[in-house]
């Protein structure tokens, strides 16, 4: 068990760095993932790291998101294109989201923020 | 042949379930996964059906860029070193043929994102898996 938030960052063209930012600024920890074929590596390291939720990022938007779902059974959301939609695929239970890529904090700082609230609203359900 | 072409085609027929695809589009696409599933011939490469899904959800992405005029972000410094130079030869001539015919170049952020699938379908295929 881990309190913080546990995010898995994997961009195909190997940044990820500032929705890393935006993740640490909500509180949560980031993990990106380094080298080439970052974004399909995010269901292997989500797994090792038991991480809450994962982002990839590459040309379409699917490759990391699809690979996670394919191979561990995360539910997925892909071919994002908008912070919003993210939201919205989080809201909807989904734990990777593929992305077009858009390294930005905002983007790191929102799900990361929306992830707690809809955790702190599962645990006063409970 | 045949057998490359109905794969081909289930393929496609996946990625429509989740993507519009305009007719033209569909051959497109089935043409640019033709050219990348003949390089399996030489045995250094494996395309499972899954890894031909997300490839053709990438190059899906990169007819309808084209079709858009969308630019993508550069590569970071130092990725290229970890591309072989016959993945990257492999990316250019299926992408190349495709972008003439348009009249357009050949973004270096498009090989190197081809050269990706390419490069891990390569490394799979070494301990004889290609589990996509």
């Amino acid at each position: 068990m881990h309190d913080k938030v546990r995010v898995v960052i994997g961009d195909r063209l190997g940044k990820g760095q500032k929705v890393a930012k935006g993740v640490e600024e909500a509180g949560g920890i980031a993990i990106v993932i380094p080298g080439v074929g970052a974004d399909m590596k995010v269901g292997d390291v989500m797994n090792k790291e038991n991480a809450d939720f994962g982002i990839a990022f590459c040309g379409s938007g699917g490759a990391g998101a699809l690979t996670a779902q394919t191979k561990y059974g995360y539910p997925a959301e892909y071919g994002l294109r908008s912070i919003d939609a993210g939201i919205t695929a989080l809201r909807e239970g989904k734990r990777v989201l593929g992305f077009g890529f858009m390294d930005i904090e905002e983007l790191g700082r929102r799900l990361t923020e929306e992830y707690i609230k809809l955790i702190k609203r599962e645990n006063k359900d409970v | 042949m045949d057998e490359v072409k109905k794969i081909l085609k289930e393929v496609i027929e996946e990625i429509s379930k989740k993507e519009k695809i305009t007719e033209k589009e569909r051959e497109e696409l089935f043409e640019l996964l033709r050219l990348v599933k003949l390089n399996e011939k030489d045995g250094k490469f494996s395309f499972s059906f899954d890894r031909l899904v997300l490839i053709g959800y990438h190059l899906l992405a990169f007819i309808k860029r084209l079709e858009t005029n969308e630019k993508l972000p550069p590569v970071e410094p130092g990725l290229w070193n970890e591309i072989s130079p016959e993945v990257k030869k492999l990316s250019i001539e299926v992408l190349q043929k495709y972008v003439q015919r348009f009249k357009k170049e050949l973004d270096k952020t498009e090989i190197f994102l081809l050269a990706v699938h390419f490069e891990v379908s390569k490394i799979k295929c070494v301990g004889g898996k290609n589990n996509a």
